[in-house]
């Protein structure tokens, strides 16, 4: 594994792009009642534990009900 | 028209559409760079493996150009995302039926058939400028640019390829009533100019030779063996709009 420090210019701004997309998922998740597909606990779950970009992405995908 | 094309921006918007797109491009715009950092200790880890095999690996150096052989590689990946979240920008509106209103008030359906193209092709051009960007700087900041040869060229070209796909997009969705068609419908274009790219003939002049910008700094081409590629996808791509607008003005809403 190469040295951390290394990494870090990459690292910083993925996490930081991470926890952005997170906070914005449950957000949206905990302000609206209806999902398309599954409720609120399923969404998230998968929102958490998929939080490396793509759980976020399939709720946006799947999960949000059209407006 | 104006007014139609901030009513698409502010859509892109709300529905976080523009969001995921953008994390997702900025994702890959920084994994390529660390991929290419990554790559002596990846190679360091399968060598026991090779070794096996009886590979033996010498020393491995990362220079400008690892780090854009990711770059093109990974081209792909967000114009397949872009497209998947771009499937229902005319089919979710005949589904709705939203678009009958606009178009008994007034609007005419070659303005409503526009916004939505510029607004395809904008949104493209700056998440992709924003993919790009994010490489271009890691890759100067880490090893500089030397031995890229013509990059800006090679960039402009995967550009227009999106452009291109973006346009039979825009042609599907005035053909077809639901998303999963149109995705359909653009996928087997994409994957079968990929196909096509395979039959030596006539690979140098579809469009989807413009996806080997890589080889302009690794093969020594030079921009004028692509001349018939671009002028053939500058072709297509007008070919698709005006018969897409053609058929958005004759369709049921």
């Amino acid at each position: 594994m190469p040295d951390i420090k290394e990494m870090l210019p990459f690292l910083i701004p993925l996490i930081i792009a991470e926890i952005i997309l997170l906070t914005v998922t449950l957000r949206h998740i905990f302000t609206h009642k209806n999902y398309k597909r599954g409720n609120r606990t399923l969404w998230v779950i998968v929102a958490i534990i998929g939080m490396e970009f793509i759980g976020p992405v399939i709720y946006f995908l799947l999960g949000k009900e059209d407006a | 028209m104006t007014a139609f094309i901030k009513k698409e921006c502010m859509e892109l918007t709300r529905t976080g559409k523009l969001l995921i797109l953008g994390i997702i491009f900025i994702f890959f715009g920084i994994l390529n760079p660390a991929m290419a950092k990554l790559t002596p200790w990846l190679y360091e880890m399968l060598s026991d493996q090779f070794a096996d095999q009886g590979l033996v690996i010498g020393e491995v150096t990362v220079t400008a150009l690892t780090s854009w052989t990711q770059f093109f590689k990974n081209a792909p990946m967000v114009l397949i995302v872009t497209i998947l979240l771009f499937s229902g920008l005319f089919t979710n509106e005949y589904q709705k039926g939203t678009l009958v209103q606009i178009v008994t008030k007034g609007l005419s359906r070659n303005k409503i058939f526009f916004s939505k193209l510029l607004t395809v092709y904008g949104a493209w051009t700056l998440l992709y400028l924003v993919y790009t960007g994010i490489t271009l700087g890691y890759t100067v900041y880490f090893w500089g640019n030397d031995g890229v040869t013509n990059l800006a060229f090679g960039i402009f070209m995967y550009w227009l390829f999106g452009i291109f796909t973006m346009s039979t997009l825009v042609l599907f969705s005035a053909l077809c009533d639901n998303s999963g068609q149109v995705l359909l419908g653009t996928g087997v274009i994409f994957f079968a100019f990929i196909l096509l790219g395979y039959i030596p003939s006539i690979k140098n002049i579809i469009p989807s030779r413009l996806m080997d910008g890589l080889t302009l700094s690794t093969e020594g081409a030079v921009p004028s063996d692509f001349t018939e590629a671009l002028l053939c996808t500058f072709i297509l791509i007008a070919f698709c709009d005006i018969i897409g607008v053609l058929v958005f003005t004759r369709r049921k809403l």
